[in-house]
């Protein structure tokens, strides 16, 4: 028990380093990128003058050491409990509390508000659609994986596959487009785009874009799962499951699929991961408020603080995807040992 | 081992189709630009479009049609092919290969004494998947400079194994948890034996799974490349960028998508067939391989299906305009529903100058002086306003009832408070330094005074403004956002990173505003104009894409669109029911060529005027119908300015003459001799600039000048063109602050705008006429005489050519036929001040449009447009 205890300890510990690096690299990688983020506020018709003066009052005329510094001081600190409904302190405007433990992320100054009132709109519509987009894709490629996997080189697993490859080639914005016109302008079942103010309005809007990127991931899980299903199945104990009497179907299920699922589930984890990171096509054509088109209009305007903070989410989502990976692995192969 | 697996792999049927499908794919990479008969990169201007805005479709001279730019599909998708397949396999194998190696590595490793070869491997693997792609590859873009098709496949091929490798091993770790491997280790075995003999085999399903399925991605991940300006460099063709760039024509040439589209399909299906007719020999070479079974190959034909559905697809016509246009007197009441593709991210007025907040300025602020609908100067929250004779002084009387949104009174001194917020040494304001002729605006901006001494308060009503120098645009600046007095709430300098929410005293006040959503405007009741503005509400959606514009405005759930695509603008052009209910004009804006007059070749006079000779912009108008070829600085609309003679007319052999007056002559005819270095053309990537610019390659080529392509993202282009000595020739745009002739020459063209470091005069032009020609024209006040200078300024760029004045956009604009009192400002963009709603005519029509949207799965109502 202690044993398993120190093992996830060392974990995060190593998951903590992982995203403390990837934050060092992007801070100091958005500086190296030619642009300069003032005249980016300020629009390419500004005065040199203008843009001088713009830069003083922003702080960029600062080395990128010294701001270096004052993020990661500022990036877990401690100060007071702060309430939703009182005004935030003046020195503590863009903190987020949990208790007495602030988080800052810094400013945006293209969207010109607190770094972590951005997430906490944009970040939930991210999982939402990832993992609505998730299930379209595992169910879609679960069905077609398995269907055809119990008849191979027939009709229907030619077909299966062909499918599939249609979904995984055809890119998202014409899957897009295509559901777009059809269900929300010719049938008008739909709404065309947006994330609407009721509940019911929210389901109905992640339809298109869920399946959107569904259609597209489901293609890599059916053929992962016709592959790995096809290997497992003829395995001796699989045979063994069926001469004693096991049904097709519980073989397929019981005995094939549990061992079949680990690179699936490899990836589908992964995959959760960087979606959380935003699917910038479909978020843009279905109006999505996701954190993709965060992540661009910050690299694209050169928008410094915004860029760590995205990639700061982006290596916390894929690293907790890691952990949940390996966790989960292990829970389906229990022969495996554990690597670290 | 090995070849037996290959042999029983070739036998299966899979595998033939596969191998056949590639094989095809291959021989047409080979074969095809070799029976094409055209250049793949040639335009062909002698076909015209279509009346909706479609390239010329398939023909025997052209078998699959045009592209957008006019050049020859087949060609293109022939060509095309080389690339595309190269890049994808290679980097595919790149891929794969490492992200195989490490994945086993690790995988292996793992379960050895040696696992911490597994975690360091491991813990990069978790760095380089959660670095977000994005920032990867601009990053790896800007180290590199140059795109080139070496650089894609490395790109692509370095940044696709992590995943991968991932995959593999957690496979690997499952395989060597089996019992055969502990066995083959208790045989005394070594790793790489069992590696090799045990391991990969069994791990070899999922790597080929992997590998085929990538080799798809790849082609279209190079498309995304391309949009980042990353990917090969145009005017060459790739697959994913032929299937970009088709994008537009979704609707009206389908075939422009299907091309493409088809034979990247060929292509995955093809190896996708030969990967899974592989693994199966692999995981069962000691087994009999199963029957080949299926009769036809399904997929196969379901591509052909999808060829002639997409082909055999009619283009859709727009739904017809929702109620009449009948004549009846303004009501109140209502709410204009409009959307632009853009983000707004701020509404400030000292800080907003991108178009959409100027839009929504003009509903929520009032500024002292602003244009009337003849174009002319006129009175708003000013009552009246004169000059004084030597041009020095002006004075203002404000109106009687003017009143805030938040219900102050607004009076002489809000005006003087607004305008000092927007100067104040804290505001980076982008247009302050513009309103430093105001006496002692340099001593409050360096924080020496407390007030601005030039703005002086009479009376309660009324002020007057002092100049240094006397300036014949001051009333213009006036009549821009920066200088529109705010709530005095609002604060006495504006913190960028905050702003308070806007405030002003214009005929809407800001109600809500969801950052990528709704901006929603209600009447203000304090307006001073009785009786206006007509509406109740404006709800302007931001962020929206024009494909879903046009549907939601065919629905009647916009009221109004601009900027729609020029496909589906020319689908509403083309239909007789729309003719009355759009108009364009042309925006006041100026796109040209600059030539960086310190850098060779461009130091030499002759080679400019050679490039503007041989530049021939209408062929753009031949391609597009949003944009109007041009021949002078200063664009049609500007008031004052010339527009009857030609300035400037397109002349190869005159061209051919001033190269050879430069001393590179050139022979078109044996294509000998011109400058002999490559030019590098700088422009941001996947916009029009950059598709202009692929046709001017093709027509400067005709003069002996070889162009390539250099496209950065937009922040990496404005940095570059503004260095000194930095880049020779590129893309220069211009749009009017306000509109004045001097606003095209002063900030771009004068020497007061060279800079080292942050140049605004691209060109690095330095002429002493021109100067003084502008600071004539700053002081003259009499408009002919202003207009005769701005003629001989014209004059001087054409002969000196510093930049070659190109094209300038088009606007078109649509309304429903129930929007009324809605005619284009000639300067102010979309300005709905004056427009109201005919509720009778809507609702009449909104019967009609529930009959075709009506549906049991509609019940939520969100369909139900309007209020």
């Amino acid at each position: 028990m202690k044993n398993v205890a120190w093992r996830i300890l060392r974990r995060l510990l190593w998951a903590l380093v992982v995203v403390f690096g990837v934050t060092t690299l992007s801070f100091f990688l958005v500086h190296i990128l030619p642009g300069d983020p003032a005249r980016m506020l300020l629009g390419p018709q500004a005065s040199a003058r203008d843009v001088a003066r713009a830069r003083e009052v922003y702080g960029f005329n600062e080395p990128v050491r010294v701001r270096y510094a004052r993020y990661m001081q500022r990036l877990v600190h401690l100060g007071g409990a702060m309430r939703q409904e009182e005004p935030k302190p003046p020195d503590h405007k863009s903190c987020a509390s949990f208790g007495r433990v602030h988080v800052d992320l810094g400013t945006s100054f293209h969207y010109r508000r607190p770094i972590v009132d951005l997430i906490a709109a944009k970040l939930p519509r991210s999982i939402e659609l990832a993992l609505a987009s998730l299930a379209v894709a595992l169910a879609l490629g679960f069905a077609l994986g398995v269907s055809t996997a119990a008849r191979r080189g027939g009709p229907w697993d030619e077909f299966g596959a062909g499918v599939a490859l249609l979904g995984l080639s055809a890119p998202t914005f014409i899957t897009g487009l295509a559901l777009q016109y059809l269900f929300a302008h010719r049938l008008g079942v739909l709404p065309y785009d947006g994330y609407g103010k009721t509940s019911s309005e929210h389901f109905l809007s992640i339809v298109l874009p869920a399946l959107t990127l569904g259609i597209h991931g489901s293609a890599i899980y059916a053929r992962l799962v016709r592959t790995e299903l096809g290997a497992v199945l003829e395995k001796d104990y699989v045979r063994a499951a069926r001469a004693k009497g096991a049904s097709g179907l519980r073989a397929l299920v019981v005995h094939g699929l549990r061992t079949a699922l680990i690179p699936v589930v490899t990836l589908a984890v992964l995959d959760v991961g960087a979606l959380v990171g935003g699917a910038v096509v479909t978020e843009k054509l279905f109006r999505w408020p996701g954190m993709g088109q965060v992540a661009v209009e910050a690299i694209v305007n050169r928008d410094g603080q915004l860029v760590t903070a995205t990639v700061l989410m982006a290596a916390v989502a894929i690293v907790a995807a890691t952990l949940v990976v390996d966790v989960v692995v292990a829970a389906l192969d229990p022969r495996q040992t554990r690597s670290d | 081992m090995l070849p037996r697996a290959v042999r029983t792999a070739l036998q299966s049927r899979a595998a033939k189709i596969g191998f056949s499908l590639v094989l095809a794919v291959v021989l047409f990479a080979l074969v095809g630009p070799l029976v094409a008969r055209h250049a793949p990169n040639a335009n062909d201007f002698s076909l015209s479009r279509e009346a909706n805005g479609a390239p010329p479709g398939p023909s025997w001279q052209h078998w699959l049609g045009l592209d957008a730019l006019h050049r020859d599909v087949f060609a293109r998708l022939a060509f095309g092919a080389r690339t595309s397949l190269g890049i994808a396999t290679l980097a595919t194998v790149i891929a794969t290969f490492i992200g195989t190696i490490i994945g086993v590595t690790a995988g292996y490793a793992a379960s050895t004494r040696v696992r911490f070869v597994d975690v360091t491997l491991s813990r990069t693997v978790d760095v380089l998947l959660a670095l977000p792609f994005l920032l990867v590859i601009t990053a790896i873009g800007a180290a590199l400079g140059h795109a080139t098709p070496l650089t894609v496949l490395c790109v692509l091929g370095l940044s696709g194994w992590a995943g991968i490798a991932r995959v593999i091993r957690a496979k690997t770790m499952q395989v060597c948890a089996l019992d055969f491997i502990a066995a083959a280790r208790a045989m005394g075995g070594n790793a790489s034996w069992i590696v090799v003999r045990h391991v990969l085999p069994n791990v070899a399903g999922v790597v080929f799974v992997m590998a085929t399925t990538s080799v798809g991605q790849m082609v279209l991940a190079e498309a995304v490349l391309g949009y980042l300006s990353l990917g090969v460099p145009p005017p060459d063709a790739s697959w994913g960028r032929m299937l970009h760039e088709a994008e537009p024509f979704f609707a009206t040439r389908p075939g422009l998508v299907a091309a493409p589209s088809i034979a990247i399909l060929i292509t995955v299906l093809g190896f996708g067939r030969l990967g899974d007719a592989l693994r199966d020999a692999f995981a069962d070479d000691t087994r009999q391989t199963r029957s080949p079974g299926g009769r036809f190959p399904a997929d196969l034909l379901l591509v052909a299906a999808g060829f002639l559905l997409l082909l055999g697809l009619p283009v859709p016509r727009v739904a017809p305009p929702i109620g009449t246009s009948s004549a009846s007197s303004p009501v109140r009441g209502g709410t204009l529903h409009v959307a632009s593709i853009v983000n707004v991210r701020t509404l400030d007025p000292a800080l907003a100058s991108d178009e959409s907040a100027t839009i929504l300025g003009d509903l929520l602020f009032a500024k002292l002086v602003t244009w009337n609908d003849a174009g002319q100067i006129t009175g708003d929250l000013a009552q009246s306003f004169h000059a004084s004779s030597d041009g020095l002084t002006y004075a203002f009387t404000l109106r009687s009832n003017l009143v805030f949104h938040d219900g102050t009174k607004l009076h002489a001194v809000d005006v003087q408070r607004s305008l000092e917020r927007m100067l104040h040494p804290n505001t980076p304001s982008p247009g302050a330094s513009r309103y430093e002729i105001i006496r002692g605006t340099a001593d409050f901006r360096a924080g020496k005074t407390q007030h601005i001494e030039g703005v002086r308060i009479t009376s309660e009503d009324s002020l007057e403004i002092f100049l240094d120098r006397p300036d014949a645009t001051f009333l213009s600046l006036l009549t821009l956002d920066f200088a529109a007095p705010v709530c005095p709430s609002s604060g006495t300098s504006v913190d960028a990173s905050r702003p308070p929410k806007p405030c002003g005293a214009g005929p809407f006040r800001l109600v809500s505003w969801e950052p990528d959503g709704v901006i929603r405007l209600e009447r203000h009741d304090g307006y001073f104009i009785p009786g206006q503005p007509y509406l109740d509400a404006v709800e302007w959606l931001t962020n929206e894409r024009t494909t879903s514009q046009r549907y939601k405005f065919e629905r009647g759930v916009l009221d109004y669109v601009r900027s729609l695509g020029s496909q589906d603008a020319g689908l509403f052009r083309s239909n007789p029911t729309w003719s009355k209910q759009w108009t364009t004009s042309s925006a006041l804006v100026t796109n040209a060529v600059f030539m960086n007059t310190e850098m060779p070749p461009f130091d030499n006079r002759a080679v400019r005027r050679a490039v503007a000779l041989a530049l021939d912009p209408r062929v753009l108008e031949l391609v597009r119908s949003d944009v109007r070829s041009i021949d002078r600085i200063v664009p049609r609309g500007i008031p004052g300015a010339k527009t009857t003679s030609a300035l400037r007319e397109h002349n190869l052999a005159a061209a051919l003459e001033q190269m050879r007056l430069a001393g590179y002559p050139f022979d078109p005819a044996t294509g000998r001799g011109g400058y002999p270095h490559v030019i590098d053309y700088v422009a941001p990537g996947d916009t029009f600039e950059q598709q202009a610019a692929e046709v001017w390659m093709q027509q400067l080529a005709r003069i002996g000048l070889r162009i390539r392509l250099d496209l950065t993202s937009y922040a990496a282009y404005l940095a570059r063109i503004s260095k000194r000595r930095t880049v020779a020739m590129g893309w220069a745009g211009w749009k009017a602050d306000y509109p004045d002739a001097s606003n095209f020459f002063e900030p771009t063209l004068s020497s007061r705008a060279i800079d080292d470091e942050h140049s605004q005069n691209y060109a690095f032009f330095k002429n002493e006429e021109l100067d003084r020609l502008l600071d004539d024209a700053a002081r003259e006040m009499q408009n002919t005489r202003r207009a005769d200078l701005f003629e001989r300024a014209e004059e001087i760029i054409r002969d000196e050519a510093p930049w070659v004045p190109t094209h300038s956009p088009q606007l078109f604009e649509l309304w429903q036929p129930y929007v009324r009192g809605y005619t284009p400002h000639p300067i102010l963009p979309q300005r709905f001040r004056h427009v109201w709603i005919d509720e009778q005519a809507r609702r009449a029509s909104e019967k009609h449009a529930t009959v075709s949207s009506s549906s049991v799965l509609l019940p939520f109502g969100i369909l139900k447009g309007g209020p």
